[in-house]
């Protein structure tokens, strides 16, 4: 059985699970799944924003393509587009700055989970000195984390005002 | 010098021979181009416009390149930048005997347990002593010289060894000629 397979049954019995030993991600990761079952190289998951920042009841739809050279190289991991705001991610492409993404700090020994993970971390500490979306990062580089976390809530409240419509 | 078509004495069609043309004549064309190239910088040498006449010798001698041989040297070259361990590094890592492996233990990179397999070859990295599968571990060793686990550096340990037994070897031959 492939890893990525193994992956899947393994994925599918921890987020199911109500113990929070089996389960560290409730309330963190709401569900990781394939976008298609029979084909385990395109993977969607839903995360809850972190409490205490912006993101805070809103919730984070992510895009993972898995490479068929998956676990030696990492698997590609994207927001929706146009849909989150954070000075490592790329709002128009969601593109994300990870360094545990990129192949050269990539290790086979880390899963789909442990990246999702990761990515909810990012959410709650934003990494201030490797900055994708420039204009947030030199707002945050400049102290200023009212106006940060203000841009951030007024482009999320507008994302659902835009979805709801 | 010969084409491969003459040596094996392959007929060419006349769309080949066209095309076998054409493209001697565009050879032809970037032959002149550089030979004005270079009479051009001979003549005006040392003067200021040297870095526009090298970019346009770069792009002269691309073209001299087919393209399928000018991707597969950028390959070469970005598997340069991550180049791994020797293959024969893996193999000649201590392998691990059945009997000490628990039926808990998993392999980390393909999260199957060791014990699952009839005959499992379980390797030991030098150093920091984590067990992989040795055909998981190679895979990844040829990319990279990092433990998976712990990133040590699993080559350097390597080289030190090296450097003591090459001091063995020259104590030894100094001994000889003493």
């Amino acid at each position: 059985m492939s890893r990525i397979a193994k992956e899947y049954g393994d994925i599918q019995k921890t987020l199911a699970s109500n113990d929070p030993i089996v389960n560290p991600y409730q309330g963190l990761i709401e569900s990781l799944n394939p976008i298609d079952e029979t084909d385990l190289s395109k993977w969607e998951a839903i995360i809850i924003g972190p409490t205490h920042t912006p993101y805070e009841h809103y919730r984070f739809r992510i895009l993972i393509d898995v490479p068929s050279s998956y676990p030696m190289a990492p698997p590609n991991i994207r927001f929706d587009r146009n849909n989150i705001l954070h000075c490592n991610i790329k709002s128009p492409t969601g593109e994300i700055c990870l360094d545990i993404l990129k192949p050269e700090d990539w290790t086979p020994v880390w899963d789909l989970l442990h990246c999702v993970h990761a990515i909810w971390r990012l959410l709650k500490e934003p990494v201030y000195d490797s900055p994708l979306d420039v204009d947030m990062g030199n707002i945050i580089r400049c102290g200023d984390t009212g106006a940060y976390q203000g841009i951030i809530r007024y482009f999320l409240a507008e994302r659902d005002r835009n979805i709801c419509r | 010098m010969s084409t491969y078509e003459e040596e094996h004495g392959i007929q060419q069609n006349s769309t080949q021979e066209m095309r076998e043309t054409s493209r001697e004549e565009q050879r032809r064309q970037i032959r002149s181009q550089l030979q004005g190239l270079f009479q051009g910088s001979a003549n005006t040498s040392g003067g200021g416009n040297g870095y526009s006449d090298s970019t346009l010798l770069l792009q002269l001698l691309s073209q001299l390149l087919p393209e399928s041989l000018q991707e597969e040297w950028l390959q070469e070259m970005d598997k340069g930048k991550n180049t791994g361990c020797p293959d024969s590094f893996a193999a000649s890592l201590p392998r691990i005997n059945r009997k000490k492996l628990n039926s808990t233990d998993n392999c980390s990179i393909c999260y199957t347990n060791y014990l699952e397999d009839e005959y499992p070859l379980v390797v030991e990295l030098p150093h920091c002593n984590h067990r992989f599968d040795l055909e998981c571990l190679s895979v990844w060793l040829s990319r990279s010289t990092t433990c998976p686990l712990c990133r040590d550096d699993v080559m350097g340990h390597r080289i030190i060894n090296d450097i003591d037994t090459n001091e063995a070897e020259l104590e030894e031959d100094w001994g000889m000629y003493g």
